[in-house]
């Protein structure tokens, strides 16, 4: 009896409970947004004030309080301004359920390395927190526009990743390598205007469109576009819709596609004192209005025109990879592949790993199309009209 | 009669030397000597008592007590008188106990022969013994001795077909208590004993606590008989045994342990056997007196024996080489060995289909399972492992809890221990009110006290659903044992999050490795791991491929059907 309450006189001592944290007293962060000011970096917070969420009401808007809240602090570095932060807020501030990092462009251009190193060093960033990039100045756009299609910021933004409408760049994917570490792709967060955008008729809205270069860490020219992000998407594997049309090689009108990206095989060869780069890109396309005479019940066309959108592709793709290979930012970390293959060639080269990439490395890019659903009918319904026509004709 | 001049003289004694002195020594001492309780020794040295006159009331309770206290012996002798007395002082003060003296006919000339029939009025078949014992004695005579002695002990001529005979009265004492009837008459030494007890007893009516919708709906009553009879009508084998055992110095309860000889392993009759004897207790009036006993391990929360009140259950039970028990004035049974996936199967798993029962089965896991995690999963991840749950969700979460001014740890404790309350407090309720009563609970505990901003609606929600998984499992105790476990969780849960619920299950599990019942490990076949047993125990395979009987059984007695029980579908092959 007496070794029971002794034992259990010692584990008083092994309880957590002053280790326990309220639920009420922390406030959970889920966009943290960094920019670039002359008094130096300008940390905002967004996090949802869950005071003011009535009981019972399940996400509504309740009374016109806000439910979203931003709070700002600037000072030289990350971390004094995250402290002047704190100092702002009623609770401890959680950045367990943070995933997404929005940068404004003065910070971009600036250098973003450390963000990157705050995040891989300590836990309380995620290693796969996903950074996205406003091309202006971030904390404005971000805060004055309204979310309407969902209930927080930060749930549209992990629609957009979870749904690949957006790139999904994480910290992770800029330090994956050390070579070509903080070379990435940031996808940019456009924040339409009244006229033009998401949802048309309210104040600005999110939305996606195009990406930016980051070399070492930092923005470079030129933005990409939204087409050639799309591209930049397709070599990542990342593509899971997209819709385009294509002019028939029969005819020449347009056919219009839905395809998807399945597969992604990347290797390094060397051919002719060269290193290839080869991207093969495996799409599955569905076709899904036909405006020219293509028949697709016809083998020859068919493959036709899987020619002429593998052509199209290889097009955009090329032209994308050639515009950030002439920076020299290897944004989707050739190297790895290189070192695995020829371990001592890359040893030579791995200083100069970004001037090699620039300049000698060839990147390779063939798509491979299946045109796996032709549609409910194999001809256009205008075809099908006229072959009628003719067929009464002849019988007549 | 020499002992009772004896006792006489002794009181005689006691008496004289109460007389004698008031003085409190001598008083004492005759209170040590007769082991009196304190509280009549402080009446005794009460100074008002003590002057009340030299013969005192109080040394007459003493002697009196002293008289009752000794136990005289029986003597065996053919003469009446001398052994009725000795009845009559055994029974002194049993006011419904009858001496129905009468005197059978000897003929013209001959002294008749005294005889008595002593029987406990309430308990005793009056009409009977009338009808099959005194008519027959009465109507006829008896010219000698010998051929009364004859007529009732040799040839059996009294119309009732089970009668037994014996020399001691203690014995017949035992008899007359359990509602039979003792007769003796002057010349044999011998005492009948007539087994017509009567008594009012419950009739056989549904079970209460364990209904099913197909099946039948008898349960067992407080009559050990007609639970034996329920039994017998269902295992029509004569290798069906059932010993008996008195229990119980005061209570003489029979107990009654049931097995199918030849199924049943003999080590397992054996144990059992062997931890009835070992009972000895001054009164045994509930099961649980006898299952603690029995018990392997006594302190452990979970029960090692199944209870049931239902006679399909048993049978099923003894069908598969497990015993019974089943006890007088009990209408429970208990069946052991008992593993926890016994406990978890119904009834009603057997008379359904095997498909359908399957799914209930892992839905009464999964639910058992949250029965005792739930609550300490919502405090461990509110309080510690906030990142681990969906955004949307932890907002939800958080903006219910916004209002209560309790930490989670708390805020739970209070929900649960409510529950509890309300539970314990429906099973007393009288029938009339517990509508009212129940309508309250939900009112209060539920709506009022979130709008009240006393707890939140997440934990109204976490309660309810707990409290609706705990009623899922069968077995009552083991439902039982992991309501009460739940709070132990919770609190590592509030102290140590995740981590402390694993270390807190990891020591129930263990706990639950090393429990034993009747030397069949408590959660077998899944820990010691028996392939073939384990078609009853997640899911209910069709009765066609329950072929074998479980682990425990005797193993030469393994199958339990034969292989080709469906050999009728091979046939229909054949002809087309």
């Amino acid at each position: 009896m007496r070794k029971l309450l002794l034992i259990l006189l010692f584990m008083l001592l092994l309880t957590g409970c002053w280790s326990s944290q309220e639920l009420n007293d922390q406030a959970f962060v889920s966009v943290i947004i960094v920019d670039k000011t002359e008094e130096g970096v300008e940390v905002t917070l967004g996090l949802p004030l869950t005071n003011n969420m009535a009981v019972g009401d399940a996400g509504g808007q309740s009374l016109g309080n806000q439910q979203f809240g931003f709070f700002s602090r600037t000072a030289t570095t990350f971390e004094d301004a995250l402290q002047k932060v704190q100092g702002d807020l009623s609770r401890k501030a959680n950045f367990g359920q943070n995933r997404n990092i929005i940068f404004g462009r003065a910070y971009a251009e600036s250098g973003i390395s450390p963000i990157l190193e705050f995040s891989s060093n300590n836990p309380f960033l995620r290693l796969n927190t996903n950074l996205f990039m406003v091309d202006g100045y971030a904390k404005d756009e971000v805060t004055k526009a309204t979310v309407v299609s969902e209930r927080f910021l930060a749930t549209i933004l992990n629609k957009y990743i979870e749904q690949q409408t957006s790139m999904q760049t994480t910290v992770r994917d800029l330090i994956i390598s050390n070579t070509s570490g903080g070379d990435g792709l940031i996808p940019i967060l456009k924040f339409s205007q009244i006229s033009e955008g998401a949802v048309v008729g309210t104040a600005s809205t999110v939305g996606t469109g195009g990406a930016g270069i980051f070399r070492n860490g930092k923005l470079i020219e030129p933005l990409l576009t939204p087409e050639q992000t799309s591209g930049a998407k397709s070599i990542r594997n990342q593509l899971r819709q997209y819709y385009y049309s294509v002019a028939s090689p029969t005819d020449g009108n347009t056919v219009g596609f839905y395809s998807t990206i399945v597969n992604v095989k990347t290797r390094i060869t060397r051919k002719e004192n060269k290193y290839h780069v080869i991207v093969n890109p495996t799409s599955e396309v569905l076709v899904l209005s036909n405006n020219s005479n293509i028949d697709f019940s016809q083998y020859e066309q068919t493959r036709m025109m899987e020619k002429k959108i593998e052509e199209f592709g290889d097009n955009m793709l090329r032209e994308t990879m050639s515009i950030i290979q002439q920076t020299g930012a290897d944004v989707f970390h050739f190297d790895r592949y290189f070192s695995a293959k020829y371990p001592r060639e890359f040893n030579k080269i791995q200083a100069d790993w970004r001037e090699f990439y620039r300049d000698q490395l060839v990147v390779d890019i063939k798509n491979v199309i299946n045109l796996r659903r032709k549609g409910s009918v194999v001809r256009s319904f205008r075809n099908k009209h006229q072959s009628a026509h003719e067929k009464e004709g002849s019988e007549q | 009669m020499s002992d009772k001049q004896n006792g006489k003289d002794m009181n005689n004694e006691t008496a004289a030397s109460s007389k004698q002195g008031e003085n409190g020594a001598q008083h004492s001492q005759q209170a040590e000597q007769q082991n009196q309780s304190v509280g009549y020794q402080g009446l005794q040295s009460n100074p008002q008592y003590q002057q009340s006159g030299n013969h005192s009331q109080l040394s007459d309770y003493e002697a009196e007590a002293a008289r009752n206290q000794q136990e005289i012996e029986y003597i065996m002798t053919d003469e009446l008188q001398p052994r009725l007395e000795w009845f009559e002082q055994q029974f002194d003060r049993c006011s419904e106990l009858v001496f129905h003296n009468f005197s059978i006919n000897a003929g013209i000339g001959a002294r008749d022969y005294n005889a008595v029939l002593i029987y406990m009025n309430g308990m005793f078949d009056i009409d009977q013994a009338e009808h099959h014992v005194l008519r027959p004695l009465l109507g006829r005579t008896f010219y000698t001795r010998q051929e009364l002695t004859q007529y009732l002990y040799r040839l059996h001529q009294l119309p009732i077909t089970e009668m037994k005979w014996v020399e001691d009265g203690v014995e017949a004492r035992k008899s007359i208590l359990q509602g039979h009837g003792a007769f003796f008459f002057d010349g044999d030494s011998r005492i009948l004993l007539f087994p017509f007890s009567k008594f009012e007893k419950r009739g056989i009516e549904e079970a209460p606590n364990e209904t099913v919708i197909r099946g039948p709906r008898e349960a067992f009553v407080e009559d050990l008989q007609t639970n034996l009879s329920l039994i017998r009508r269902r295992i029509k084998t004569h290798l069906l045994k059932t010993e008996v055992f008195e229990l119980g110095e005061y209570t003489s309860s029979k107990v009654i342990l049931t097995y199918l000889e030849g199924v049943c392993k003999p080590s397992l009759i054996h144990e059992a056997r062997n931890r009835l004897s070992y009972i000895n207790d001054a009164g045994v009036i509930a099961a649980t007196q006898i299952e603690e006993m029995l018990a392997d391990n006594p302190h452990s929360l979970f029960t090692q024996m199944q209870h049931t009140e239902r006679p399909d259950v048993v049978s099923a039970a003894i069908l598969e080489g497990r015993i019974a028990i089943l006890m007088e004035n009990t209408p429970d049974s208990m069946i052991a060995p008992a593993t926890m996936f016994m406990k978890m199967q119904s009834l009603e798993d057997y008379n359904q289909n095997f498909i359908a029962t399957s799914f209930i089965r892992i839905v009464r896991f999964l639910f058992s399972f949250i029965s005792i995690m739930l609550p300490s999963f919502y405090i461990a991840v509110t309080t510690f492992h906030a990142e681990m749950i969906p955004f949307n969700l932890l907002i939800s979460v958080a903006s219910a809890r916004e209002i209560v001014p309790f930490p989670a740890l708390l805020e739970a404790f209070i929900m649960e221990i409510s529950f509890e309350a309300l539970r314990e407090a429906s099973v007393r309720i009288p029938k009339y009110i517990g509508q009212t009563v129940s309508i309250i609970g939900a009112l209060i505990i539920g709506t009022a006290a979130v709008q009240a901003g006393i707890v939140s609606s997440a934990m109204v929600i976490i309660v309810s659903v707990t409290g609706i998984a705990s009623f899922i499992i069968p077995g009552f105790d083991l439902s039982l044992s992991f309501r009460l476990l739940r709070f132990p969780l919770m609190l590592l849960a509030g102290f140590l999050g995740i981590f402390g619920i694993a270390c807190g299950l990891i020591l129930i599990y263990t706990h639950m490795l090393n429990l034993k019942s009747f030397g069949v490990p408590y959660l077998s076949p899944w820990a010691p791991s028996s392939y073939g047993s384990m078609k009853d125990v997640l899911i209910r395979a069709p009765w066609w491929k329950l072929k074998s009987r479980p682990t425990f059984a005797l193993s030469n007695q393994k199958k339990r059907q034969a292989d080709d029980n469906r050999g009728w579908t091979q046939k229909e092959g054949d002809q087309s």
